[in-house]
């Protein structure tokens, strides 16, 4: 594998082309090569000893995808001749998502590296941020198609809160991610504000998406936990659906009113319904609410934006309408989930998404919130 | 108005926390157990429709009860399903007081209070207690006038479960479905949001309607309908907005994995018409006429298994004329009685 690289030393001669696709969720890994554990802060390298899993190989996870055993993750073909895990290799990530599959931007969001002590979590995400950085942002960005997420956990707000100043000046850093697992707080809480101030300081979207279904990562649902990875991940959306109501009832969006969260892989149909019954319950308990001064669906179409994988493998025309009767052109935005095996590809996804939203989808509202440039250099054999 | 109305979802209550005690068997007639009342959700301001209150415990009284449904809002047949205490830890004492709630409502509300016979019954176990649920299911099954079995939404584990399978057994052997509703604020439970415990009523009362999605998933996926093949599950408070986004990711998601479940032989949105029923109230619509309605209902064959659900005598009470505008005359007949005709037995032929 060739190295992708810009035409030439001087990039002024590059030829641009305009930014027609972005794809909001991508997920790499680190390379056994890449020495992973110097990315630890001061006096943690000894303790972020590997997990039981990390030692075995075998998955951990407790709801199993398809031949869990075989390909832990990722889809078949993402793996790649330097060996590691589904995109571990920056290189050829970039051959086959940018320059095969044709995205323009890719924004990288790392999972797992949530923990039951939130100091060892905190020195995690710290690892993930440094590791990001210099592997995908610096030295495997010469394209600058790559943008990175600030991972951070929420369950040290004030922690939290340093980590995204210490990455808030960084070009490549265009959002905040943290996980919606294990909650110590549900989004609206309060005490997440330290988060919430410091992302909106630096015009940060703060973004969660799963961060594994291992199961010290897990919490216990409501009523109990579903029994097969169908059920289990079909109910996902409900716990980004529960983050949502704290977020508007215990008012954030009102205490934020230039936040903007980002959901990540959960569905967004829901969410028309969701604002249905907000905006109900708000119109006949507003007494209770006096935070809550706007109608809890205005906060979401103004502050909220969901990714569009995994669409449904439905009834194409039924989806569509739906789609349209959510009327969220300003709050969705494509993206692949490579290289997982629920990816989606681009030219199934655009069937199923009503072509009036194409622009929006592709590519307009990702730039917008991400303050992402208008073109890019042109990679070689795209 | 398009025939029958049957009201899927009535609370009646005893007068005041003593009278279940006049029910209690003798050996566990000294225990100390709490009320029915949400100890710690109630809604600010009170959990009953406002105009109820004053005249004894709203939804107390049968004969008032039988004024506001059956004479102001044209109710033909109710469906009572008296709430319990969740899940007691003691489980024996749980179901004694499910066995208490089962002569008081046979007593207080089929028969004294029933002289128009317009009133059904349901039939509350204890699911932690599989044997005692199956004996109550035997001893109240024949009674003409119970109509289901009620068991609490707050549950200890999904109610696909293999262990369940005998309770949902007995009800399908007796003809009758199963409902899973909101049950009394006062057992073991976990936090009610995947998200903890909430913060405020609002997002408590909005999120406990979407608690159902759980069960159902699951209903749908362990070998349930393999195994009881009768089986009709009711989820009386509703949620069913929510219907067509999960199933269409469970419809999904089965495909990608079904060699884990390979008893789920068709998409399980297919299992709906037959096995699933859903309370339907205003708060499980659309908004006016932001999306067409005929289409929405039509979607994912909701029209096939919503029914009217009042809700009496809580405070996001439903009367009749809040569900129909703008559906069909035959999306209308299903909501008001045909959907519930074909899961309740002998509410239909005996109600006119």
């Amino acid at each position: 594998m060739s190295t992708i690289e810009v035409s030439g030393s001087d990039r002024t001669r590059t030829k641009e082309v305009d930014v027609r696709w972005v794809d909001a969720d991508v997920h790499p890994l680190p390379h056994p090569g890449d020495g992973f554990l110097g990315y630890a802060p001061d006096g943690w390298r000894d303790r972020l000893a590997p997990r039981g899993h990390e030692i075995s190989g075998v998955s951990a996870r407790i709801l199993d995808q398809p031949e869990a055993n075989k390909a832990p993750t990722g889809k078949v073909d993402s793996y790649s001749p330097r060996g590691g895990p589904a995109c571990s290799d920056p290189q050829f990530a970039a051959q086959q998502l940018l320059v095969e599959t044709g995205m323009d931007i890719g924004i990288l969001l790392p999972m797992g590296r949530d923990h039951r002590n939130p100091d060892y979590e905190h020195a995690l995400k710290t690892t993930v941020n440094n590791w990001l950085a210099d592997i995908w942002l610096d030295q495997h960005n010469q394209h600058r198609r790559w943008r990175g997420s600030i991972s951070v956990t929420n369950r040290e707000p004030e922690l939290a809160a340093r980590e995204i100043e210490r990455w808030a000046g960084h070009p490549m850093m265009v959002q905040v991610l943290m996980s919606p697992q294990r909650p110590a707080y549900a989004f609206g809480d309060p005490k997440l504000d330290p988060i919430y101030e410091a992302a909106a300081r630096h015009r940060l979207p703060v973004a969660t998406h799963l961060m594994a279904n291992l199961p010290y990562e897990n919490s216990i649902k409501p009523v109990g936990v579903g029994g097969h990875f169908s059920d289990y991940i079909s109910a996902w959306g409900l716990i980004l659906a529960s983050h949502l109501m704290s977020l508007v009832f215990d008012g954030a969006f009102d205490r934020h009113p230039t936040l903007k969260v980002v959901f990540v892989e959960g569905g967004f149909l829901w969410v028309l319904p969701l604002m249905w019954r907000m905006d109900a319950i708000w119109e006949a308990r507003r007494s209770e609410l006096p935070w809550v001064k706007r109608r809890p669906s205005e906060y979401v179409r103004d502050q909220v934006y969901f990714t569009t994988q995994p669409l449904d493998d439905v009834d194409t025309r039924e989806e569509i309408a739906f789609t349209r009767w959510l009327d969220m052109a300003a709050n969705l935005i494509f993206a692949t989930d490579y290289p997982h095996w629920t990816y989606d590809d681009p030219k199934w996804a655009l069937r199923r998404l009503p072509k009036e939203l194409h622009p929006r989808i592709q590519h307009e509202n990702a730039t917008e919130l991400y303050g992402l440039p208008q073109t890019v250099p042109a990679l070689p054999g795209a | 108005m398009s025939g029958l109305l049957i009201d899927a979802a009535v609370q009646p209550f005893c007068r005041d926390g003593r009278e279940i005690y006049d029910y209690m068997d003798e050996v566990n007639r000294d225990r100390g157990f709490p009320d029915v009342e949400s100890q710690w959700y109630q809604a600010p301001g009170g959990d009953y429709d406002e105009s109820l209150y004053g005249k004894g415990y709203p939804g107390s009284d049968p004969e008032i009860a039988s004024r506001h449904l059956f004479e102001d809002d044209g109710v033909d047949v109710a469906i009572l399903n008296p709430r319990t205490r969740g899940n007691l830890p003691d489980f024996q004492l749980n179901t004694a007081v499910c066995s208490a709630s089962n002569r008081w409502l046979a007593h207080r509300w089929l028969d004294e209070g029933n002289p128009h016979g317009r009133f059904r019954g349901t039939i509350r176990v204890n699911p932690e207690d599989v044997p005692g649920s199956v004996a109550e299911i035997e001893r109240w099954g024949d009674h003409p006038l119970m109509v289901q079995v009620g068991v609490p939404l707050q549950s200890r584990d999904l109610y696909g479960r293999p262990r369940f399978y005998p309770i949902w057994a007995a009800a399908a052997e007796a003809g009758l479905p199963i409902c899973i509703s909101t049950n009394g604020g006062a057992g073991l439970e976990y936090p009610p949001t995947p998200t903890g415990h909430a913060r405020t009523y609002s997002q408590y009362i909005a999120f406990m309607a979407y608690n159902y999605v759980y069960h159902l998933l699951n209903i749908l996926t362990e070998p349930l309908f393999k195994e009881v093949p009768g089986a009709v599950f009711v989820f009386s408070d509703g949620g069913a907005e929510q219907l067509t986004p999960f199933i269409w990711k469970l419809d999904t998601l089965w495909l990608g994995v079904r060699d884990q479940t390979p008893w789920v032989d068709r998409p399980p949105s297919e299992y709906l018409k037959d096995h699933v029923r859903l309370g339907f109230s205003r708060l499980d619509k659309p908004p006016g006429d932001s999306v067409p309605i005929v289409d929405w209902l039509a979607q994912t064959g909701k029209e096939d298994v919503v029914m009217y659900a009042s809700n009496y005598p809580f405070w996001w009470r439903n009367h009749p004329d809040d569900l129909y505008e703008g559906t069909t005359k035959e999306q209308t007949e299903k909501v008001r009685w045909r959907n519930a005709g074909e899961v309740y037995r002998g509410v239909t032929a005996e109600a006119a």
